[in-house]
């Protein structure tokens, strides 16, 4: 009898003839996220199976496994061979101690002698025999027992599932360059579109000595959490400090925020071409702040010229952000108060309803303007998470 | 580098390196073990618990080795309040470990005080006065303040005190005094001192609490019955060896040195600004220097700083994360000055020419800054 841990796919069973695209994609990422771990993994048609591991790493392999996007649940198992007593000696270590059961039979191999409700009659009946203060409820019983009986003469038995992250796997929906402040929303947007498979770079606006190196080395960490879902990762930091103390110097103070974002819109287009990024990411959520107005987003958004820019989270409540930025596991670290934009500079009641016309006037204003973003593309730092 | 934080720690000296070396490997024994080696350790231990005690005017019977000072001021506040129906006082210029200590006595029903500053920043006689009653249980005021160097007058305060409520328990936090300042805690009425080794050249992860001879407390942390039954754990041989030979060698070293005539000297850079402050009236250790800067931020300075290969610091490390400073604003110093301070602090081994450098790094940097954000 193997401890073992039984994998399901959430999605990609609907998909159709581009189906081995993604079921590859998802055996290279939980290839990948078991680096390192002693153990092996069986990928069979619709069932993948991890074994040969010590069972004092099970909970750590259950644990990494349970944040690969494209898995749907697990179940840690016991497999056995297909044979009426085998199976009975691993439901009774499956089986609850007290409380009401019963046992489900799924038969993939017909080739064996016996029926699905035979199996589940027979191993009921002596789980009975074997404790007496078990008893068989079919309709609504405390545990489930399942029987799972494979081809090549092997049955799995287990008694529960444990959800996964679901979602697509990373990298089979292509590449996106992720906006990463190191506020609360911005990972939360990461991990939803990783969830939706993409692969993601991500890109941090740095403004020393306006912040700090712990605010970087923040924004590293939060990637270092989300690289636990969206494999490992890039964080591009765009050094920002010449272009903002330009603005100031320059603009209207009311627009420094508008054109703060313009210049990041610019600047994160340039850097997705560099980095062949298909699409640009950002947490934006309609009206949380003044830049965040319907009037903001069209302003910021018009410096954009092709790629489409993806805001999972207009649509949230802060709440809900919260809520899921805990889910994730980043929420500890965005509190933490280190500046995340530079606030040396943030006028007293920044414009709420900004115009193209006039962000445009201002920018015509500033020095030598192409040149700072230009010179901010060319160069940023890279840091690659987690560094293992 | 230069460093200039050395209120946040100091660098180990060689004679605490060398003790921990010694006793994590060669003489590695139990001291409470019964064999020869052990019992030589455990010798050793009491000799330098004798001389450590000298540093505050006490007796070895009188130190309890912790893990910090943070335990120390943790062990006073949790096991030092005999009355527990009394009152507390502290003062508003106390250091997290105190501060959190306070407030989580306050969250159990006790009533806490908090004793007011002047505009300089440390603790008046009629303060305190004010504020404590017949029935205060515990009094802690700190020694001198990590945030400005200043220095309260404990022995007149541990008087002040005792003469309200003899029974009064006196505790003072002396981290940023300790071997910086001449200190005889036998001749005040001081009860329980809290001291760290790495603020004077010892290793982090050691402590000591004077615990005045006749005034019994709990043990904090219980066990084994190490250090008389007053702190259990097996000792840090090491660590405490080092933190003794560590502190009498800082202590011979700041006899040498004019720390006040070296900080008065970095104030008469900033002097005549309008847009300088600085914190404190000079009656001051001279190891700390805090300085604040109208309109600007203190973290841009001290970036821009470390950028030239400067560090300072921006008031207690320990709380750097803590948005508002807690201290200058009980020194009622305006909001638009707060957020613009920075602390310079030296150390016995800092040099002339490094203080005299790092102080034209620092102000030019506050001037550059000054003038980027005026545009």
């Amino acid at each position: 009898m193997d401890n073992v841990l039984v994998l399901r796919y959430s999605e990609i069973h609907l998909k159709g003839k581009n189906r081995a695209f993604f079921e590859n994609l998802l055996k290279k990422n939980i290839l990948e996220k078991l680096e390192g771990l002693e153990c092996r993994a069986e990928f069979t048609y619709g069932r993948y199976v991890i074994c040969d591991y010590a069972p004092e790493i099970e909970r750590v392999i259950a644990e990494r496994l349970k944040k690969v996007f494209g898995l749907f649940s697990l179940s840690r198992a016991k497999r056995v061979i297909s044979s009426a007593d085998e199976i009975f000696e691993a439901s009774k270590e499956v089986a609850p101690k007290s409380g009401s059961f019963r046992v489900t039979v799924n038969r993939a191999d017909k080739t064996l002698p016996y029926t699905s409700v035979w199996l589940a009659r027979e191993i009921g009946g002596r789980l009975l025999g074997y404790n007496h203060t078990l008893e068989v409820d079919l309709h609504n019983p405390d545990s489930i027992i399942y029987i799972d009986v494979r081809d090549r003469q092997t049955a799995y038995v287990y008694s529960g599932y444990e959800y996964c992250a679901g979602g697509m796997p990373v990298g089979s929906a292509g590449r996106g360059l992720t906006l990463l402040s190191g506020g609360i929303d911005s990972p939360v947007s990461t991990y939803m579109m990783a969830k939706r498979g993409l692969k993601l770079v991500a890109l941090h606006f740095w403004s020393y000595p306006y912040t700090s190196i712990e605010a970087r080395d923040k924004v590293v960490d939060l990637a270092r959490i989300l690289s636990d879902y969206t494999g490992k990762m890039q964080v591009l930091v765009v050094p920002f400090t010449k272009i903002q103390e330009a603005i100031h110097k320059f603009a209207e103070s009311n627009y420094m925020i508008t054109l703060v974002r313009r210049a990041m819109m610019r600047i994160t287009e340039k850097v997705a071409d560099k980095y062949h990024c298909q699409c640009i990411i950002n947490g934006e959520d309609l009206g949380q702040v003044a830049s965040q107005t319907m009037e903001s987003i069209t302003v910021t958004n018009s410096v954009i010229e092709r790629l489409p820019v993806f805001r999972p989270l207009i649509g949230f409540d802060k709440i809900d952000i919260i809520e899921l930025s805990k889910k994730i596991g980043t929420y500890d670290v965005s509190i933490k108060p280190f500046e995340d934009c530079c606030t040396v500079f943030l006028p007293d009641s920044p414009v709420t309803k900004p115009t193209i016309r006039r962000a445009e006037f201002n920018e015509s204003k500033i020095e030598g303007y192409d040149e700072l973003i230009d010179e901010a593309v060319n160069n940023l730092e890279v840091f690659i998470v987690p560094e293992r | 580098m230069i460093y200039l934080d050395n209120a946040a720690t100091t660098k180990a000296l060689d004679v605490a390196i060398e003790s921990l070396v010694t006793y994590a490997g060669e003489k590695f024994y139990n001291p409470s073990a019964g064999y020869a080696p052990a019992l030589e350790v455990k010798k050793a231990l009491a000799l330098a618990t004798e001389e450590f005690a000298q540093l505050l005017g006490a007796v070895k019977e009188e130190i309890i080795f912790t893990s910090c000072a943070t335990e120390s001021n943790n062990t006073a506040f949790e096991c030092g309040i005999k009355n527990k129906k009394g009152n507390v006082v502290v003062s508003s210029m106390e250091h997290a470990s105190v501060y959190e200590s306070a407030m989580k006595l306050k969250s159990r029903g006790v009533d806490v005080r908090f004793i007011p500053l002047n505009k300089d920043g440390f603790v008046t006689e009629e303060a305190l006065r004010e504020v404590m009653d017949a029935n205060t249980a515990f009094v802690s005021i700190i020694h001198a303040s990590n945030e400005t160097g200043e220095i309260n007058d404990i022995a007149t305060l541990s008087e002040v005190a005792k003469s309200i409520n003899p029974k009064v328990i006196f505790h003072s936090d002396g981290v940023q005094a300790f071997c910086k300042i001449p200190i005889d805690l036998g001749l005040t009425k001081v009860d329980l001192y809290s001291v760290s080794a790495h603020k004077v050249g010892g290793l982090k992860g050691v402590g000591a609490l004077y615990v005045k001879k006749g005034l019994n407390i709990q043990p904090f942390i219980v066990g084994g019955g190490q250090q008389n039954n007053r702190r259990s754990g097996t000792e840090n041989v090491g660590g405490i060896i080092g933190f003794a030979k560590a502190a009498c060698e800082y202590r011979e070293s700041a006899k040498r040195i004019d720390a006040n005539g070296l900080r008065n000297r970095i104030i008469s850079k900033f002097s005549g600004k309008d847009w300088v402050k600085v914190n404190g009236s000079g009656n001051n250790t001279g190891y700390v220097l805090s300085l604040s800067f109208k309109g600007l931020k203190g973290e841009v300075i001290a970036n821009m700083a470390q950028e030239q290969g400067v560090l300072i610091g921006l008031g207690s490390a320990c709380s750097t994360h803590v948005k508002s400073n807690r201290v200058l604003e009980a020194m009622g110093v305006d909001k638009s000055f707060a957020n613009g301070s920075i602390r310079i602090s030296i150390s016995p081994f800092t040099r002339e020419d490094e203080i005299q450098i790092a102080t034209d790094i620092i102000l030019n940097s506050a001037e550059k800054l000054k003038e980027k954000i005026n545009g």
